[in-house]
């Protein structure tokens, strides 16, 4: 079975230590938020949990070996990786964007295998991209070329997959696809890493929260049993309410109070 | 199968421009005499004028061509810069300086070979820094800036060498060599270049692959299993081959590296990998169509090939630059 395993992680960039004494691992079946700051080392971790950077110390494991003993491609088989940052070069179309997630199968989008074609129409299903196939990427909306990234990564198949700020800049309903896809794949036997940085989201979509600050992990476990004012506090500096709608956690932020009070309010003030 | 039909139609259209080169000039040749000289038969003016003027000039512009456009497509999406081209690397600068100095202390007398093996020696060494930076670096950007670097001392040390150039006579051979011909090459001189022009070719269409995960930019392909030293090492060594290969033969010829790549790209869904072939086999029609306009275009000195193909290439240039799609920051 795939598995990540972190152990004890230290990474320094320019003599600095951004990743310390970090330990978790990731297995098929659980969708695992990484939630802290800016800064708190989230994005180096995964970089680091890839074997694109080399750890300062502790050890990485894919599958009971460190990604530097697996080829870019092998290692890229198991583990699927989302960046924050998506610069796309050329006008491509949605189809062969997708495609380039079979690249680790030794396929392009000029050559495809059936097996590949069929990993890629699977995935374009599956995302809802079907009438975007033949579009040009650039002239989708930032939400459609999120879920045409999705859609990349889905389609090499690897079992685990690290995706950093999925949801970032995305409206309502975006992020609910993306996150219903994460979940999703979660359900059906992935592993995905998912770094994020709304609370309220992965509180809600979330198996497991990995909470972190300044390159350490402070809290780990189930929303129910982390997500707490205290947590927020530690990882944040933000004194926060944390409330139980029944099994749906509510977070509340501080900030100034509404002097119109709610919409019902309002209606009676108006009348009045 | 588009693809397919875009590949027969640009090998015709190659095959056609260097037979029609082959046709065209001051002593028009008949077709039938053409095809005779060709096989070996034909009278002896026939034969020289086919085999020793007409056919290696017309085969040089277009091998010429297709290293110079197979490297731009190549480096355009190592770059994921459409302006990117053999120039930008400094390759083209540093071989050029490499002939200008032969030139400059008169060695280039010494034999045909000399002016084109220093040229080649430049490239070589340009080649030698530009993939030490690819290994080293972290950045593409770093590796554009290294090149311009690169290409601005080269230029200076060219200018450099012109300014102290010891007679009218070796000015004169600089600054020709600088304006780009493939006048009077015969086939020993493609000869010469071929190994090295077929060895960066193959390099470059062996690393196609990887040019096409690009696309989605440097962390995510590296996330999707391409390995981003190597590949730079292949696309610097294979481009600095072929351009090398290419100044030896012709010396320096802009643009067509920068514009086949260009218009060819839409035509294979926006695709680098897929973009290569098309590329070279376009940019080596175009250089054979531009040379043979040189020849019959009616100045009383003949248009050098680079001068021709600056003129066409240098309006392009500024369009793409213009008209460009910004998908990225």
């Amino acid at each position: 079975m795939a598995e990540l395993r972190v152990r004890n992680l230290e990474v320094r960039l320019g003599g600095r230590p951004i990743v310390r004494e970090v330990s978790l691992s990731l297995r098929p079946g659980e969708l695992v938020a990484l939630l802290g700051p800016n800064g708190a080392g989230k994005t180096t971790l995964l970089r680091a949990a890839l074997g694109l950077i080399p750890p300062d110390g502790g050890s990485v494991r894919l599958d009971g070996l460190p990604p530097s003993r697996l080829s870019p491609a092998a290692r890229a088989r198991r583990v699927g990786y989302l960046p924050q940052h998506r610069p796309l070069a050329w006008p491509n179309r949605v189809r062969d964007l997708v495609a380039l997630g079979r690249f680790a199968h030794g396929a392009t989008p000029g050559r495809l295998g059936p097996a590949d074609r069929r990993a890629v129409d699977a995935a374009i299903r599956n995302c809802g991209l079907e009438r975007f196939r033949s579009r040009a990427a650039d002239t989708l909306s930032g939400g459609e070329q999120a879920l045409v990234h999705c859609a990349r990564v889905f389609a090499s198949e690897a079992p685990l997959l690290l995706v950093d700020e999925p949801v970032a800049a995305l409206d309502p309903r975006h992020q609910l696809r993306v996150m219903g896809l994460l979940r999703r794949r979660a359900r059906e036997g992935g592993g995905v890493l998912a770094v994020l940085h709304d609370i309220a989201v992965a509180a809600r979509w979330a198996d497991r929260i990995c909470w972190m600050r300044d390159g350490r992990l402070v809290a780990g476990g189930a929303p129910g049993a982390t997500l707490t004012p205290e947590t927020l506090a530690a990882v944040y500096d933000v004194p926060a309410t944390v409330f139980w709608e029944g099994r749906t956690p509510i977070v509340i932020l501080p900030g100034p109070e509404r002097p119109e009070g709610p919409p019902g309010d309002e209606e009676k003030a108006g009348s009045a | 199968m588009s693809e397919r039909r875009l590949f027969l139609g640009l090998t015709a259209a190659g095959v056609l421009a260097v037979a029609a080169a082959c046709l065209i000039g001051p002593v028009p040749i008949p077709g039938e005499r053409l095809l005779a000289a060709l096989f070996g038969g034909g009278e002896v003016g026939d034969r020289i004028v086919l085999w020793e003027i007409r056919l290696p000039r017309a085969l040089a512009a277009t091998l010429v061509g297709a290293a110079l456009g197979a490297s731009g497509a190549a480096l355009q999406g190592l770059l994921r810069n459409p302006l990117a081209e053999p120039g930008v690397l400094g390759v083209s600068a540093s071989a050029a300086l490499g002939a200008t100095f032969v030139m400059y202390f008169g060695f280039a007398g010494a034999g045909p070979w000399v002016v084109p093996a220093a040229a080649f020696l430049g490239a070589l060494a340009a080649t030698a820094v530009i993939a030490l930076a690819a290994v080293r670096t972290a950045s593409m950007v770093t590796l554009i800036l290294v090149g311009v670097g690169l290409s601005s001392f080269a230029g200076a040390l060219i200018a450099l060498l012109t300014n102290l150039a010891p007679t009218p006579f070796s000015l004169s051979e600089m600054v020709q060599w600088m304006l780009g011909s493939v006048a009077n090459r015969s086939f020993d001189d493609l000869f010469a270049a071929a190994p090295f022009l077929a060895a960066g070719l193959a390099v470059l269409f062996g690393s196609r692959r990887g040019l096409a995960v690009l696309t989605l930019g440097e962390e995510a392909a590296a996330g999707a299993g391409l390995d981003l030293r190597r590949q730079r090492l292949l696309v610097v060594l294979g481009a600095g081959l072929a351009t090398g290969a290419a100044v030896a033969l012709a010396g320096v010829i802009g643009f067509v590296g920068i514009v086949a790549p260009h218009l060819m790209r839409p035509l294979v869904a926006h695709d680098p990998a897929r973009s290569l072939l098309p590329s070279a086999l376009f940019a080596g029609f175009v250089l054979t169509v531009a040379d043979t306009a040189a020849r019959i275009a009616p100045t009383t000195t003949e248009l050098k090939l680079g001068v021709v193909a600056a003129l066409l290439g240098a309006p392009v240039f500024v369009w793409i630059a213009v008209r460009r799609r910004v998908t990225h920051g």
